[in-house]
């Protein structure tokens, strides 16, 4: 089975990866196989400790490299599959409601990262009018002509 | 050896250079007609000054005169010398020109305060150790180049000269006109203002607002989450009475657009502009015309890219252009609301039937008439006393029987044909009614002879004036529960309003008074609008009889009672705040997020419990904050209101609050918008997804799709 190796220096939780030296190699499947958690073992190359990321043709998938098994000229790899870039395109165009963005937030939408101390600072905006407690007027009732 | 020398026409002096032994000055000459008129001889120093301009060659000689000698101090030498150089009538004033060498070291220039009489400016000079120019900005100009790195190239022009005072060299600088220039204390002050807005070294700020001819927008532009632009725009204008602001304004083709607008768009004369990679270098003009300069900022981009931009301005800034026409064509602020959401420019619907936009509310008036019968007369202290004591307590008999004579209508109760007393704390009671003056007052048929106003209608209310509430954060803290907002009305008591009435609109405050009974009413006014309105009793009857005084016992009980039910009511939202914390709290139950270089499946669990531990320490505070801000109360009663405050204020009482710096590239805003995952740039959190149709996956992958995506992922 040819894979395809790759250093990926995109953190996960992206849309996106950025893939570098690329290395083609062959691998054999560890039975039983599952293709979302595969386990490979392939002859060793020192190059595949520095690598991270792999696409297998034969599933269709990108993997991330979980972990790596050297027993002496043979290498094991533990994968994970990558939801994310695999169908990216889907997911790209999947409709969805956000909870949060980058791009539409809303300012005025009640945000839990607004932290609160304790206490206020108060503002006092005065108006001009002055009512007169001293020099007032005294109105008189008076029944009259 | 000392040269005087007259120079007509015209003359321009360029590239002074200092070359170790001696300096240059290149003078160019458009008119030949140079006349020696006096010879001053003194010692001379080792300065040759070179002057070249239409064939004439005075290579060797020194210009004029003021003095020339050597000093010596601070361990320096200074070769010092100045001349004149006079012009003829039809460039009618003289200019001065005088430089200072100092051989060793001529860093430091400084301004000192010039004397603005009689003579030209100086645009630039030069720096002699190094032939390097530094502008000074003395004849600013629009789309002037305000060099961070001093150049080579310099024009000094007449007007300009330096002196040696307290031990520091200065140069001085004289100008015919009226100073129209920004002067700042140096260099670095003038780079400051004119990249950062920064007034501290800008010597003549106070006295000539030449800041407020420049505008700026300092306007940071995202894209699909990614910083598009961080460009600042600055544009001058030549008049200072101009207003200038901006307008949302839509565009089908295009969303949102800013768009500036002007009164008269001839005056805007120049825009610059400084993109993010050359902040660092000066302003330089804009190819945008400048209704169009901001189009770079549109918002929304018919779904398929949105862009979040930013700015900090001093622009007015208006949810429509019907607003900003408003403001331009006549100054009128009051539906100013720095208003960049289009949410809130359509949310100005405050009253009236749905979908109504209501501008303004009118109050009634009284159209009743006190001209007969009962009349009420407005008297000050000085004409109440001496209604008491030279009228109805008189001892004078006549007036006695007079007084008896003129209520024989009302029997044996006679007193009862004075009504009451009351005193009202306004000074002048055409703020309330409409007055008449008189000399007499009728008791019964009796006419007493005292001054007075009389009352003829209560038909006004008093304007207690106006203030523009500006939003202070532009989100949602400036609203409750993080912004709280009280009206402590005199006479009226005090109330906590909601705050989105007032926010962002001139707000009014007009108080009702009843001359009658003295009750009052506070209205209170949004953009013209009545959002609130609070009674009270701004009257304190003064009694004359028992019946007076029984009344006035009876009022003042009924006031306390009234007020007892309001005291202490404290703002009453921390609920509100429970709830949201707890709708949060949902929203993000189940979802699994990611973290940083984390497991997939595991790692969201953390970062949703980050967010729900944020909402509760967040809201934990708010709630314990929102205990006891204010305290609320009615209104008093008697003379009690005359203890309270005599202003009408609102108090704005802030939660303090902390919000990342980095909100929106991290974990974005709050936001409730659908559309394609494509469409949205940086981080999306989705509180609802659904997976397009042609997904290949399983349904495992599938779920762990759905996971992610209501944790938070960064799309692009």
């Amino acid at each position: 089975m040819q894979i395809d190796f790759y250093k990926n220096t995109v953190p996960k939780n992206r849309l996106y990866r950025n893939l570098t030296g690329h290395l083609v190699s062959q691998g054999h499947l560890i039975d039983p196989c599952d293709v979302l958690n595969p386990v490979i073992k392939m002859a060793y190359n020192a190059y595949q400790v520095n690598i991270n990321y792999c696409y297998i043709a034969d599933f269709g998938r990108y993997y991330f490299i979980n972990d790596y098994v050297i027993e002496g000229d043979t290498i094991t790899l533990y994968l994970h599959v990558d939801v994310l870039y695999t169908y990216r395109n889907t997911i790209l165009q999947s409709q969805c409601v956000a909870l949060r963005s980058s791009s539409h937030g809303n300012l005025y939408f009640k945000d839990d990262f607004i932290q609160a101390e304790n206490g206020y600072r108060y503002n006092v905006s005065k108006f001009p009018y002055n009512f007169a407690s001293v020099g007032g007027t005294y109105i008189l009732y008076i029944a009259g002509r | 050896m000392t040269i005087r020398e007259t120079i007509k026409k015209y003359i321009e002096v360029n590239n002074i250079r200092y070359n170790g032994d001696y300096s240059e000055l290149d003078l160019y000459l458009q008119d030949a007609d140079i006349e020696p008129i006096v010879d001053e001889q003194r010692d001379t120093i080792n300065v040759e000054i070179r002057c070249i301009g239409n064939d004439i060659d005075i290579q060797g000689e020194l210009y004029n005169y003021n003095y020339l000698t050597t000093l010596n101090r601070a361990d320096s030498l200074y070769y010092f010398f100045t001349f004149d150089i006079a012009f003829d009538s039809t460039f009618d004033h003289i200019a001065r020109f005088s430089l200072k060498f100092n051989a060793i070291d001529s860093n430091t220039w400084q301004y000192i305060d010039p004397t603005w009489v009689d003579f030209h400016a100086v645009g630039s000079f030069t720096r002699l150790s190094d032939q390097q120019s530094i502008n000074i900005d003395t004849d600013y100009y629009d789309g002037e180049v305000i060099p961070l790195i001093p150049t080579q190239t310099t024009i000094i022009r007449p007007g300009c000269w330096t002196d040696y005072l307290d031990g520091e060299q200065h140069i001085t600088m004289r100008i015919s006109d009226v100073n129209s220039f920004n002067i700042f204390k140096d260099v670095n002050s003038a780079i400051a203002y004119y990249r950062d807005g920064d007034a501290d070294g800008f010597l003549n700020a106070d006295s000539y607002a030449t800041k407020k001819f420049e505008y700026f927008i300092k306007n940071t532009v995202y894209k699909n989450g990614k910083l598009l632009y961080y460009r600042d725009y600055k544009f001058k204008t030549d008049s200072q009475a101009d207003p200038h602001c901006m307008a949302l304004v839509r565009n089908d083709s295009v969303g949102y657009d800013h768009i500036l607008n002007g009164q008269n768009s001839n005056h805007i004369t120049q825009i610059l502009s400084r993109g993010r990679s050359d902040r660092a270098n000066e302003y330089a003009p804009t190819s945008s015309a400048p209704t169009e300069y901001l189009r770079y900022s549109q918002e929304t981009a018919g779904g398929n890219n949105y862009t979040v931009s930013f700015w900090r301005t001093n622009i007015h800034c208006f949810g429509n252009q019907n607003d900003a026409d408003d403001y331009i064509s006549t100054g009128n602020t009051e539906n100013s609301t720095n208003n960049h959401d289009v949410n809130r420019a359509n949310n100005t619907i405050v009253d009236g039937h749905i979908g109504e936009v209501v501008t303004q509310t009118d109050n009634g008036t009284s159209g009743i008439s006190f001209a007969y019968g009962g009349q009420i007369y407005a008297l000050t202290s000085v004409n109440l006393a001496s209604f008491f004591t030279n009228v109805l307590f008189s001892t004078d008999t006549d007036i006695k029987e007079a007084i008896l004579e003129g209520t024989q209508l009302f029997g044996a109760n006679q007193i009862n044909a004075i009504n009451g007393c009351m005193y009202l704390p306004i000074s002048d009671i055409s703020d309330i009614a409409s007055v008449s003056s008189v000399n007499k007052c009728f008791i019964g048929t009796y006419e007493a002879p005292i001054t007075a106003q009389r009352v003829v209608a209560n038909d006004k209310m008093i304007n207690c004036g106006s203030a523009v509430f500006e939003p202070t954060y532009g989100d949602v803290r400036d609203f409750e529960p993080y912004c709280k907002i009280y009206a402590m009305l005199p006479y009226c008591g005090t109330h906590e309003l909601t705050i989105s009435k007032y926010i962002g609109k001139t707000v009014t405050i007009k108080y009702a008074v009843d001359v009658t009974t003295g009750a009052c009413t506070a209205y209170l006014y949004g953009n013209n609008v009545i959002m609130d309105s609070f009674d009270g009793t701004m009257g304190v009857q003064r009694p004359i009889t028992a019946v007076n005084q029984q009344a006035q016992v009876s009022s003042i009980i009924n006031g306390i009672m009234g007020t007892a039910e309001s005291v202490s009511k404290t703002v009453g939202t921390a609920g509100m705040a429970i709830a949201g914390g707890s709708a949060l709290s949902s929203a993000t139950t189940g979802a699994k997020a990611i973290s940083a270089g984390g497991e997939i499946a595991n790692a969201g669990t953390n970062f949703g419990g980050g967010v729900q531990g944020t909402i509760l320490q967040g809201y934990n505070a708010l709630q314990a904050s929102l205990d006891a801000p204010m305290s609320t109360r009615g209104s008093f009663s008697g003379v009690l209101g005359q203890f309270g405050n005599q202003y009408p204020y609102f108090i704005f009482a802030w939660l303090k609050t902390s919000k990342p710096a980095n909100e929106i590239e991290t974990v974005g805003l709050p936001s409730n918008a659908g559309g394609a995952v494509g469409g949205f740039g940086g981080f999306l959190q989705c509180s609802a997804f659904n997976l397009a149709n042609g997904f290949g996956g399983t349904d495992a992958e599938a779920n762990e799709i759905y996971a992610i995506m209501a944790s938070g992922v960064y799309v692009s």
